[in-house]
């Protein structure tokens, strides 16, 4: 090709910028379209060049791909249940386990406080408030998070020694996920009550609850958690902030399983009455089962794919396949929705939890379109529930393979987010949550929707550019 | 006085288009500052400096868009916002055009065939990147953006090479391909001649000429402003010249530019010989050079370029049009001025036509002051006030800085002009009004308000100057020639086809 | 009655001019139906004449409501025809089924003159209605009355305008108006035009003429000869009822500074095809023969 075949050719022109120079061009009948041009990258210049070095490249494009069969090859199912200690990888005495990316006392919110402080009771290395927080900055506690050792937990996500906790097991990798049981609502340990009630409550768990449903699981084959997801997508539950669909077919499955298990009348009916009340009891098993299936596609050389988002009151923090164990942090978001009466926005905490675990897996807020009536929630129509999990699919890499939308034709939930197209296009991930009281001991007071913080993304993506550009 | 500061997240707006926006926002009643833009470092300095900086401002990226006004009362402030509401969403809903609509070029390129040429005008951080995905389409381009670096110039030029595309710029404003206008260009009659050259309003003032004198152009390319750098070394020129070359439609070729470096210099003449064609050279504030070719013709300016070249494409010498009222107001103004009006003020907003308007000056040794001459002893200590004669190109960046260059919002000249017009020691205004695509719609009624109010200004002070308007375009221009001359003439203005016509009717009326 | 279901197309009122407030809201429009359509303006016949409702860049009036925009549609496609009835039901203004406007948000506006302005003889700077003849030369339109005096010198408007000089008896004045009301094309012809925009000076002056009356008179005598727009837009005037950018253009040239009567003077230029162009005329004549008074 040369200059001179321009010379005989028919002129069309594409048009970026200045939207004047299109409109000119087309009033003298130019074919010309105009671009809803935006820079990239929220217009900075150095994530785009990071962005151009990681693009067209077939390394990465193949890390992820492997990245999301993994995903959707993975398997889920509750096998055990055991306590912190016995079960969780690198638990010690003094080990006390948390919700999202590292934190120290000083910078911890009054949820996690709170929690710590009842776990520390509850371990009975504590008989009060003070001796609790004595012994917390003490520094012989370690804290550390619970995605560092294979777990999970909603809200504070405080995991003691003594605590039992949901065995998870990926079938097809061998890995397995843990995380503690729910206890309930409103004052709960998990978002930092620590009264006598909450210490009671979690003794009765260890002698009664745990052991119960265990010996129940003994009956069983194990229960396949992700099975029970895939349907109670197709039954309005999201598995992050509804799920009572997957609550009551966790109850069906279990259930003659209890019964099988022959267990003390009164224990029997104090176990079934306390997971009948608690729509939220299948929340731990929801999130361990995003856990267990992540873990499998974390540590892919080359891979973009994010492997965790999770949050600890003050900051977000995310990680990413291709660079394991690396945390890329911004401060935690106030979460955007309704709140309960007599609650007001200053009384919100900052977004806190693993249970953004399931969004990273491909449900919860993903599957939004599933659970319009979520809406009546966190806020909006329900077209806006099906606008949020359609743009999702901007940002993955794929779908999945077992986990479908009803009203979108059954598509598969957008899977496996992709920290590159996630910078590209300015779209974040759309979480939604509940609201914890930011003091602690007091409870839920709203549920809405929250985004990561962008720094997260761009922090990753520098990384990802360093270490895949050599 | 009330004053407020909005921060829209994620609603991006091309510059140009807020920028008219604030522009017509601030023309409204009870509007004193007003800024519509997206948070650039930039505008977020401009936002400090009328006293609207806030702190959700400061936390503003590029990607969000900054509304701050300082408005006379709480009616106003609401007018005002809903103006910019409904301006934006026009905006925004003009894009929704039947069919789809696309983001990238990536996407244009996937989805549809026979997409040739991209114009660009993002701003200059992004607008390299942009330019190398359209060559990597082969797809041709015209690089309007400027601040683009050096290096990137160059990677372009040469990928633009080896791909046989063109690259224009960057910092093009003027071309016209195949009769269609690109960037600021007029509307001319298709022709013989093919020119290239690095200055917009140059690249405007000559072609219109030439379809003044009834002769026409095949393809006009503009190069950019720094292409006849030492670096850059005339990648695009070289590359123009030999496509004018094979082009059998141009039988006669115009270069024109400021003075190049010497090596430079060279390769273009070199290449200039060898064409087969009449070549006929404007070097800008260049001395003639010796030994050139003999296909080679060289004018000192604009206007001699336009005559020469239409000569020759013609076959018959051509002459400009004289001015049929230019002698009755020279009359008229000279009964009636005063001792003291001794001196030229030159309002300019093309950059090339001022300093065009400098040399006559200087060749005539007439002194003069400016703020965009290299000479020391020329520069104007005080850019805010005028001494003697001075000519200013108001599209510098000192007087753009945060806002449309005066050929798209002439009305930020006019200050000046009433400013200048209104000094006791101006005898002669000259000034550019340029027509053709990308200018304002109404240019010359611009001009003439300003003359209009002086002259108001001037009656009650028993005196009056003279207006003398180089009205650059054709009379197939979107703003219609004889309608804009006829606007100019009504305000008193003596309107001249040719820039340099029009600084040596000035400098006559000043030199001793 | 109440008026259930859902409208075709509803909007809101943006601001009501005093007229169009005042009426609306004590319920004292009976009686009232569609006149005519138009793309941005539906105009209403009433018992107290003609009101309009207008998206907001048409501007505003004591006789108009402003409503926010129907989406990317505009007047024409709500189906509405002439002698369409109209009602009032509580806050919100009814088309059958067609369109709902619903006023209760919105804001009177009242403009210059609404508020009692007046400008003053003593006051009257002469550079400032050099800088209004100055915009006319440099921004009316082609066709109209101004140049068409100025420039093509038409024998009819210039005698016509001669005859309107302050100091002239009724019966010259008469014959002048005669000769203008109904004259030119258009739906507000630019006779019409011209002397709202003549009448606009007299009557927001605080010296009072005879003329006025003189002109007042006689536009009801010659209402016959013009339309039903027109002719209301007339009767507005001779009520000092006018126009957004009338309004400001007199505050501007009576008591701001030229570069402001350039700006307004640009502003109501825009109105029409040549409507604009004719007031700003018949403002400008007016505005000269109150100097030449004095």
């Amino acid at each position: 090709m040369a200059i001179k075949d321009l010379w005989n050719e028919s002129i069309k022109v594409v048009n970026l910028g200045n939207q004047g120079f299109a409109n000119e061009l087309k009033s003298i009948d130019v074919d010309t379209i105009h671009l809803h041009w935006k820079p990239m990258a929220r217009g900075n210049a150095e994530l785009i060049r990071a962005l151009d070095a990681l693009s067209s490249r077939k390394d990465i494009e193949d890390a992820n791909e492997e990245a999301l069969r993994r995903i959707n090859k993975s398997q889920a199912v509750l096998i055990d249940i055991q306590n912190a200690i016995d079960a969780i990888p690198g638990m010690t005495e003094d080990t006390i386990l948390h919700a999202g990316p590292p934190i120290t006392w000083d910078n911890m919110s009054g949820p996690m406080r709170g929690a710590i402080m009842g776990a520390l009771i509850f371990e009975g290395r504590a008989s009060n408030e003070s001796e609790a927080v004595q012994l917390a900055t003490s520094g012989i506690i370690k804290f550390s998070p619970c995605h560092e050792h294979q777990a999970v937990g909603p809200m504070a996500g405080i995991i003691s020694p003594s605590m039992p906790v949901f065995i998870v097991e990926n079938k097809t990798f061998g890995n397995r996920a843990y995380s503690t049981l729910n206890e309930g609502l409103g004052k709960v340990l998990r978002y930092g009550a620590y009264s006598s009630e909450v210490i009671d409550r979690l003794n009765w768990m260890k002698a009664v609850l745990a052991p119960g449903l265990n010996r129940a699981l003994r009956f069983s084959e194990g229960i396949d958690i992700k099975g029970i997801i895939a349907q109670a997508l197709h039954m309005g539950d999201e598995l992050h902030n509804r799920n009572k669909a997957g609550t009551s077919l966790f109850i069906r499955n279990i259930m003659p399983h209890l019964v099988e298990a022959r267990l003390l009348s009164e224990e029997l009916e104090a176990i079934v009455k306390f997971i009948n009340s608690n729509d939220h009891f299948f929340l731990n098993l929801s999130m361990a089962a995003g856990k267990v299936i992540l873990d499998a596609a974390d540590g892919i050389e080359n891979s973009t794919v994010v492997t965790t988002m999770s949050r600890n009151g003050t900051e977000f923090g995310i990680r990413v396949s291709g660079l394991k164990d690396q945390w890329f942090t911004g401060p935690a978001q106030m979460v955007n929705g309704l709140l309960f009466p007599g609650f007001k926005e200053e009384d919100c905490n900052p977004d806190i939890g693993d249970s953004a675990i399931t969004e990273t897996a491909g449900y919860g807020g993903f599957a939004m379109a599933a659970a319009i009536a979520i809406v009546q929630f966190v806020g909006g129509t329900p077209q806006d529930a099906m606008d949020f999990s359609n743009k999702m699919y901007e940002i993955t890499v794929g779908e999945s393979s077992v986990f479908s939308i009803p009203v979108f034709d059954f598509r598969g939930t957008a899977t496996a987010i992709d920290v590159r197209k996630v910078i590209e296009k300015n779209i974040l991930p759309q979480i939604n949550t509940g609201i914890a009281h930011k003091a602690a001991g007091i409870g839920q007071v709203g549920a809405g929707l929250v985004n990561p913080p962008w720094e997260c993304f761009s922090k990753a993506i520098v990384a990802l550019e360093e270490k895949l550009t050599k | 006085m009330v004053s407020k500061t909005i921060v829209k997240s994620n609603a991006y707006f091309d510059s140009v288009t807020l920028m008219k926006i604030s522009a017509q926002i601030s023309k409204l009643k009870g509007v004193e500052e007003v800024l519509v833009g997206m948070g650039t470092e930039l505008n977020k300095e401009s936002l400090k400096n009328i006293g609207l900086m806030s702190k959700g401002c400061e936390a503003a990226n590029p990607n969000d868009l900054i509304i701050g006004l300082k408005v006379q009362d709480e009616d106003t402030l609401n007018m005002a916002l809903k103006n910019i509401d409904e301006l934006l969403t026009n905006k925004s809903k003009r894009k929704e055009f039947k069919g789809k609509s696309y983001e990238r070029i990536e996407e244009v390129v996937r989805e549809q065939e026979g997409y040739n040429m991209a114009v660009i005008s993002v701003p200059g951080v992004y607008a390299a990147r942009e330019a190398k995905i359209a060559l990597n389409n082969d797809m041709h381009v015209f690089l309007f953006s400027d601040n683009v670096s050096v290096e990137e110039e160059i990677e372009l030029k040469d990928l633009a090479n080896s791909k046989g595309l063109l690259m224009m710029g960057p910092d093009c404003g003027t071309a016209i391909i195949n009769g269609i206008p690109l960037g600021f260009a007029n509307r001319i009659r298709r022709g013989n001649i093919g020119i290239v050259g690095a200055s917009g309003t140059g690249l405007q003032q000559v072609t219109t000429l030439i379809h003044s004198f009834g002769a026409g152009i095949s393809q006009v390319i503009g190069t950019g402003g720094r292409d006849l750098s030492l670096k850059v070394g005339g990648r695009t020129m070289l590359s123009a010249l030999q496509a004018l070359k094979e082009d059998e439609n141009t039988e006669v070729v115009v270069i024109i530019s400021k003075p190049p470096s010497e090596k430079v210099a060279k390769k273009i003449l070199k290449a200039a010989s060898n064409l087969n064609k009449k070549v006929v050279l404007c070097l800008l504030d260049s001395e003639k050079k010796e030994g050139l070719g003999e296909n080679i013709i060289q004018c000192s300016n604009l206007e001699e370029t336009a005559i020469k070249a239409a000569t020759l494409s013609l076959n018959k010498e051509v002459k400009l049009k004289a001015s049929e009222e230019a002698y009755s107001i020279i009359k008229e103004f000279e009964t009636m001025r005063k001792p003291q009006q001794k001196y030229v003020r030159g309002v300019y907003g093309g950059g090339t036509l001022c300093d065009e308007a400098i040399s006559v000056f200087r060749n005539r040794g007439i002194t003069i002051y400016s703020n965009i001459t290299l000479e020391k002893k020329e520069v104007l200590k005080n850019i805010k006030l005028s001494r003697k004669n001075t000519f200013l190109d108001m599209g510098d960046d000192y007087f753009t800085k945060g806002k449309p260059h005066p050929m798209i919002e002439p009305s930020l000249r006019n200050n000046r002009i009433i400013q200048e017009a209104l000094d006791p020691e101006t005898a002669v205004i000259l000034l550019d009004v340029v027509l053709g695509h990308g200018s304002h719609e109404d240019p010359a009624g611009i001009a003439a308000e300003a003359a209009a109010l002086a002259n108001i200004s001037l009656m009650k002070e028993g005196r009056k100057v003279l207006w003398i308007a180089a009205l650059i375009g054709t009379d197939e221009d979107p703003q219609n020639y004889g309608e804009q001359k006829e606007k100019l003439k009504s305000a008193g203005f003596i309107v001249l086809q040719s820039n340099v016509e029009a600084a040596k009717l000035a400098a006559s009326l000043v030199e001793i | 009655m109440t008026v259930q279901g859902s409208f075709e197309f509803s909007t809101d009122a943006i601001s009501l001019g005093i007229y169009m407030n005042r009426y609306l809201h004590k319920h004292l429009l009976n009686n009232l139906k569609v006149h005519s359509v138009f793309r941005n303006v539906i105009n209403l016949e009433s018992d107290i004449g003609l009101l309009s409702l207008v998206t907001p860049e048409v501007g505003r009036m004591a006789t108009y409501a402003v409503v926010s925009p129907l989406g990317d549609e505009d007047f024409l496609s709500v189906g509405l025809k002439p002698e369409s009835k109209c009602i009032v039901e509580g806050n919100k203004l009814i088309f059958n089924k067609n369109l709902c406007i619903n006023f209760k948000a919105a804001e009177e506006w009242q403009g210059i003159l609404d508020k009692g302005y007046k400008w003053k003889m003593e006051e009257l700077k002469e550079e400032n209605v050099i800088a209004l003849k100055a915009a006319l030369h440099i921004y009316g339109e082609k066709n109209s009355a101004f140049k068409r005096v100025y420039e093509n010198k038409e024998k009819e408007i210039i005698e016509a305008v001669e005859k309107l000089s302050f100091k002239n008896s009724k019966s010259i004045i008469s014959s002048a108006i005669f000769s203008l009301i109904g004259l030119g094309p258009g739906l507000t012809p630019t006779g019409d035009d011209f002397i709202t925009g003549l009448l606009s000076v007299i009557t927001s002056c605080r010296e009072k003429k005879y003329i006025e009356k003189f002109i007042i008179d006689s536009i009801y005598e010659n209402l016959y000869r013009t339309n039903y727009i027109s002719g209301n837009m007339l009767i507005n005037s001779t009520k000092n009822i006018y126009h957004q950018y009338i309004q400001d253009l007199i505050f501007a040239v009576g008591s701001e500074t030229p570069e402001k009567v350039m700006e307004a003077s640009k502003r109501l230029m825009k109105i029409g095809a040549t409507s604009g162009s004719d007031i700003a005329a018949g403002i400008y004549i007016g505005f000269i023969n109150a100097l030449e008074c004095f």
